[in-house]
C-alpha cells in the first residue's frame, strides 16, 4: 500500500456547447501523497475548478466530456467506477469546499440536518442519538458552538458559513479535501481566521488537501507542495520550496510573482502580465504562454513545449530544454 | 405567527370596505333601474316610482350605501334581494358552498396533478417525455375553459352519456365542470413548477448535495423541491384570480346555481343588494385564499418565518 | 479571434438571434404573423358581407366545399366571420395591452420613484382593486358602461391596470441597481425626465414580455366577455359570441363550436409562445 493517495494522469476535459467547443484542460498530471497539501495556482478559466469537479464526476453530465486521462484515487480509477461507488467516496473520502458559501448550503433545512445528512450517507449505522452527537463534535471542531445545529444558514454570517461547510466536509474523516478558493468570497480578516482553522485541522486530521487558489500568500501559508496551471496545463509544479526559493521558473510563475505589489519597495506602476489568457475555443499549436512570454523562441510557436525535471521540481518550458536559452 | 395571520386578517377588513364602495357605486352609476326590469317596459311610470321607492332605490347614493353598511356590520344582513324580496343571505348561504367547492376542486386538480408532473418534467429535462409532457401542458394551458367545457360535454354528455353537464344533483356532476377549470390550471402549474425546478436544479446547494455523496432522488426530493416550491406556491395564490373568473364562466355554461351565476343575473336585473353581497363573498373567498398560501409560504421557507415570529 | 467577434453586435440581433432558438417561439411567431396578415386583408380573404347576411336556406350546414366551416343558425358563413372576427381580437388584445401598460406604467414607475406615503396609497389602491377577481370587474364595469366592444376594452384596461402597475413597479426595483436613479437625480433632471429617459428604458424587457401575454390574456377575456354576452355585439363576428351562438346548437350542429374555439386557442397560444420567447431571448442565462 504506497503512500499515494491521488494519481491524475493526462486528464483532458471539454465542455461542448452548440456554438463551441471549450478545452477546459488539456493533459493535465498531478499527484498527491496522504497527508499532503498540494496548493493548485492560476488565474480565473486556468481550469482549476473543472479540474476539481472531475476529481469527484461532479461536471455537467450533458455539456461535459472527460476527453482522455485517468484519475487514481487509491490505486482506483475514479473514472471507471460505477456511479454508486463514486456516490460512496464523495463526502466520505474524498469532500470538497466550494467557493461560495453565500450559496452552498441549502435555504430551507438547518446546518444540523445538513452536516446530519453527510454523515448519515456514508455510515451504516443510522443511531439518530449518534449522529447527533457526531455533528456537535464537528461543529465544535469548527468553532460554532453545538446548539447553533438548530439554526437555518440565512442566520450564519458568510464566515461561519463557510465554517459550516467545512465542518460538512470533514463530517466523515475524509481522506483528501478539495477546497475551491474557500476564502475569496470572505474578508480579510475572516480569510485568516478561516485559513488558521483549515491548517489546524489539516494538521490534527492528517487529511491530505488540495487547495485551490489564485492567491499566492494562501499557498505560501498552507501547502507543502505546488502545481501551477494556465490555459489548461500545468505549467510547472514541485514543493513550496521549489516555487517560492527556486531560482529557476516558467516565465509565467515569475510573472505571477512580479504582479504581487509590494510593500517593501516603491514602484510607479504595476507590473501586469501583458495580454490575455488565450481563448479557450481552440487550442494553440505550440505553447499556450508564448504570445505572452517574454522569452519567446521560435520552437516554443511550433511545438509542445518540454518537461524539464529537477528533482522534484518540474517546469514545462524550452527555456530549460537541452540546448536551450539557458 | 398568529400575530400576523391576525394582522391580515385585521387589514381584509378595511380593503373589503373599499371593495363594497366601489362595487356598490359602479352598480349606482349602472343606467337603468330595479323597478323598471322587474316591471318590465310596458308599466306605468307611477308603478314604477313606487317600487324604487319600496326599494329605497329612489333614496341618494350615500344614504343608500351607509343603509348598506350599518345593515351588514349589526345585523350581518346584505340586505335584501330586488327581484326576489328574499334576504340576499339565503341565496348566498345556498351557493357560496358550491362555488368554493369549484374552486377547491380546480385547485386540487392543479396542485395534486400539475405539481407532480412538473416535477417529473423538469427532472427528466431534454427527453421525449418532457417533450411530449411540455407541448401538452402548453396547449392545455392556453385553451379557453369555456370552450374546453363545451368540448367536454359534447364528447362525454352527448356522446358517450358518462357524464351529466348541468346542475348539482349529485358529486358525479361536479366532475365536467371541474374538469373544465382544473385540467387549464394544472397545466399552467405544471409549467410554473416545471421552470422553478429547473432553476433549483442549477442552484450551488443542489451541488453540494451531489458533492456529499446523496443519491440523485435524494437531491431532487430533499433539496430541490423545497426550494422550487416556494415560488409555485406563490402562483398558485395569484393564479386564483383567474381561476375563479374561469369558474364564473363555467358556472354558467353548466347552470351551476353558484356565486357566479348570482352574480351574472344580479348584474342584469340591476339588483344591486344581490350583485354586492355575492361580489363580497367572492373577495373574502379570494383574499383568504391569497393568506393562506402566504401562511404556506412561511411555514416552509425558515427566512419568511423568522420575519414573521420576531 | 473569429468566435470573439461572432458574439459581438448590436444588443437586437443577439436577442433575436437568441430567439431564433427556441422552435417553439418561433411556431408562435409565425402563427401570430398569420394572424396579423389575415386580420389586416380580411375584406380580401373573404367580403364582409358574407359574415353578416343572413340566409335562412343555408342555415346549420355541415362543413362542405361551399362553407369551409359550415353555416351557423343565421345561414352565415362560419369562415368569414371567423376571419372577420380575427381584426376584432386582435385589435381588442393589443388596445387593451398597450392602454393598461401606459395608464399602469405610470402608476407603478411613479409609485416606485417616488415611494413613501404615494407609494403606499397607490399600491393599496391597487390592492384593493387587485382583491376583485378580473374577471368579475370587468363585467360589472360594462353592466355599468352598457355592453359594447369599446366599454368592454375599458373595463378590461381598468382590469389589467393592477398587474401592469405591479408589475412595472417591481421592475423598477428589480433592476440591479438604483444607483443610477440616484445619479441622474443627482445630476439635476427633472423627475419626468429621469423616468422617461432612464428608467423606462431598463425595464423595457421585463415590460414588453409582460404587455405580450398581455395581449394573450386579454383576447382570451374579450371572448369571456362576449360569450357571456357582455362585450361584442351581434351582429358583429367575435369568437366568443360565435361560441355562446353554438351553445343551444351544440347536439345538431357541433361544428359551430369547434372553429371559434379553436380559433381563440391559437391566438392565444401563440402570442403566448412569443411572450415565453421574448422572455428568454431577453434574459441572458444559460439553459444548460
Amino acid at each position: 500500500m504506497t503512500n499515494n493517495l491521488l494519481r491524475i494522469k493526462d486528464l483532458s476535459v471539454i465542455y461542448k456547447t452548440d456554438l463551441e467547443t471549450v478545452y477546459a484542460i488539456n493533459g493535465v498530471s498531478l499527484s498527491l501523497n496522504k497527508g499532503e497539501t498540494l496548493g493548485l495556482v492560476g488565474e480565473t478559466g486556468a481550469g482549476k475548478t473543472t479540474l476539481a469537479l472531475s476529481l469527484l464526476r461532479l461536471l455537467p453530465e450533458r455539456t461535459s466530456k472527460i476527453t482522455c486521462g485517468e484519475i487514481m484515487f487509491k490505486d482506483k480509477n475514479i473514472l471507471e467506477m460505477s456511479a454508486e461507488e463514486v456516490r460512496s467516496i464523495r463526502g466520505a473520502q474524498i469532500a470538497m469546499i466550494f467557493q461560495d458559501p453565500m450559496t452552498a448550503l441549502n435555504p430551507v433545512l438547518t446546518i444540523g440536518q445538513q452536516i446530519g445528512e453527510a454523515i448519515e450517507l456514508h455510515s451504516e449505522d443510522t443511531n439518530k442519538e449518534k449522529i447527533e452527537k457526531r455533528v456537535e463534535e464537528v461543529l465544535s471542531l469548527v468553532g460554532i458552538e453545538p446548539v447553533r445545529k438548530k439554526d437555518y444558514p440565512h442566520q450564519f454570517s458568510g464566515g461561519m458559513k463557510q465554517r459550516v461547510v467545512i465542518a460538512m466536509a470533514l463530517a466523515c474523516e475524509p481522506d483528501l479535501i478539495v477546497a475551491d478558493e474557500p476564502t475569496t468570497a470572505l474578508d480579510v480578516t475572516i480569510q485568516a481566521q478561516v485559513l488558521k482553522m483549515m491548517r489546524d485541522l489539516r494538521d490534527r486530521l492528517g487529511t491530505a488537501m488540495i487547495m485551490i487558489t489564485h492567491d499566492l500568500g494562501i499557498v505560501a501559508q498552507i501547502c507543502d507542495n505546488v502545481a501551477v496551471m494556465y490555459a489548461g496545463n500545468i505549467v510547472e509544479s514541485g514543493t513550496a520550496e521549489d516555487i517560492f526559493e527556486g531560482d529557476e521558473h516558467h516565465p509565467y510563475t515569475i510573472g505571477l510573482f512580479n504582479s504581487i505589489p509590494d510593500l517593501e519597495n516603491k514602484t510607479s506602476r504595476l507590473k501586469p502580465i501583458p495580454g490575455l489568457m488565450p481563448d479557450p475555443t481552440e487550442i494553440p499549436i505550440g505553447c499556450s504562454f508564448a504570445p505572452r512570454c517574454v522569452h519567446c523562441m521560435e520552437i516554443c510557436k511550433t511545438g509542445k513545449p518540454t518537461q524539464y525535471v529537477n528533482g522534484s521540481h518540474s517546469i514545462v518550458c524550452n527555456l530549460f530544454a537541452e540546448g536551450g536559452a539557458k | 405567527m398568529y400575530r400576523y395571520i391576525f394582522k391580515r386578517l385585521l387589514i381584509m377588513i378595511p380593503v373589503l370596505l373599499c371593495v363594497s364602495f366601489i362595487v356598490f357605486g359602479l352598480m349606482a352609476l349602472a343606467p337603468g333601474d330595479p323597478a323598471s326590469i322587474i316591471l318590465g317596459g310596458t308599466a306605468e311610470q307611477e308603478q314604477i316610482d313606487k317600487l324604487n321607492h319600496e326599494f329605497g332605490y329612489d333614496r341618494p347614493f350615500l344614504i343608500r350605501y351607509g343603509d348598506f353598511l350599518q345593515n351588514l356590520i349589526f345585523n350581518l344582513d346584505f340586505g335584501t334581494s330586488y327581484r326576489t324580496r328574499q334576504p340576499v343571505i339565503e341565496e348566498i348561504a345556498k351557493r357560496t358552498p358550491v362555488s368554493i367547492t369549484l374552486a377547491l376542486c380546480g385547485i386540487t386538480c392543479a396542485a395534486l396533478v400539475g405539481i407532480p408532473i412538473g416535477v417529473l418534467s423538469a427532472v427528466k429535462q431534454y427527453s421525449l417525455l418532457d417533450t411530449i409532457l411540455t407541448v401538452s401542458a402548453l396547449f392545455l394551458g392556453a385553451i379557453p375553459p369555456f370552450w374546453l367545457g363545451m368540448l367536454l360535454i359534447y364528447f362525454c354528455s352527448y356522446k358517450a352519456g358518462w357524464l351529466p353537464s348541468f346542475g348539482i344533483d349529485s358529486w358525479i356532476n361536479y366532475i365536467l365542470p371541474a374538469a373544465s377549470i382544473g385540467i387549464i390550471y394544472a397545466a399552467q402549474q405544471m409549467r410554473y413548477t416545471r421552470s422553478s425546478m429547473l432553476e433549483t436544479i442549477r442552484q450551488d446547494y443542489v451541488r453540494t448535495a451531489r458533492a456529499k455523496g446523496a443519491a440523485e432522488r435524494t437531491v431532487i426530493w430533499r433539496h430541490a423541491l423545497k426550494n422550487a416550491l416556494l415560488p409555485t406556491i406563490t402562483v398558485i395564490g395569484s393564479n386564483f384570480g383567474a381561476l375563479i373568473g374561469g369558474a364564473i364562466i363555467v358556472e354558467s355554461l353548466f347552470s351551476i346555481p353558484g356565486l357566479g351565476t348570482l352574480t351574472i343575473t344580479g348584474i342584469n336585473n340591476r339588483d344591486v343588494p344581490q350583485v354586492v353581497a355575492a361580489t363580497l363573498v367572492l373577495a373574502i373567498i379570494y383574499c383568504l385564499v391569497l393568506l393562506l398560501v402566504d401562511i404556506l409560504y412561511a411555514a416552509i421557507d425558515p427566512r419568511v418565518k423568522a420575519k414573521f415570529t420576531k | 479571434m473569429d468566435n470573439r467577434k461572432k458574439r459581438t453586435g448590436s444588443k437586437f440581433k443577439e436577442t433575436w438571434r437568441r430567439y431564433c432558438k427556441s422552435p417553439a417561439a418561433m411556431i408562435g411567431l409565425i402563427i401570430f404573423i398569420i394572424m396579423f396578415l389575415v386580420a389586416i386583408f380580411a375584406n380580401q380573404i373573404v367580403p364582409y358581407s358574407d359574415a353578416v347576411t343572413q340566409n335562412a336556406k343555408e342555415r346549420l350546414m355541415q362543413p362542405s366545399l361551399n362553407n369551409w366551416f359550415g353555416t351557423d343558425a343565421f345561414g352565415r358563413s362560419i369562415f368569414a366571420r371567423i376571419v372577420h372576427a380575427t381584426p376584432t381580437s386582435l385589435f381588442i388584445g393589443i388596445s387593451v395591452a398597450v392602454i393598461s401598460l401606459v395608464i399602469g406604467g405610470m402608476i407603478g414607475i411613479s409609485s416606485a420613484y417616488f415611494g413613501g406615503r404615494y407609494d403606499d396609497l397607490m399600491m393599496r389602491f391597487i390592492d384593493v382593486l387587485s382583491s376583485i377577481p378580473g374577471t368579475l370587474l370587468s363585467m360589472v364595469v360594462v353592466a355599468v358602461l352598457g355592453a359594447n366592444m369599446r366599454n368592454m376594452i375599458i373595463a378590461m384596461v381598468i382590469a389589467r391596470i393592477r398587474v401592469s402597475a405591479r408589475v412595472s413597479r417591481s421592475a423598477v426595483f428589480g433592476t440591479t441597481s438604483q444607483e443610477y436613479i440616484e445619479a441622474a437625480k443627482c445630476g439635476g433632471s427633472s423627475d419626468i425626465r429621469i423616468m422617461i429617459k432612464h428608467i423606462v428604458p431598463n425595464i423595457m424587457g421585463i415590460l414588453l414580455v409582460d404587455t405580450t401575454m398581455s395581449v394573450s390574456t386579454s383576447i382570451l377575456q374579450a371572448a369571456s366577455l362576449s360569450f357571456l354576452g357582455l362585450g361584442v355585439q351581434p351582429p358583429t363576428p367575435e369568437w366568443g359570441s360565435m361560441l355562446n351562438d353554438a351553445r343551444i346548437y351544440m347536439r345538431t350542429a357541433p361544428h359551430m363550436m369547434f372553429f371559434p374555439g379553436f380559433a381563440i386557442l391559437l391566438a392565444s397560444l401563440s402570442i403566448s409562445l412569443v411572450g415565453d420567447g421574448l422572455r428568454d431571448a431577453l434574459d441572458p442565462r444559460l439553459k444548460s
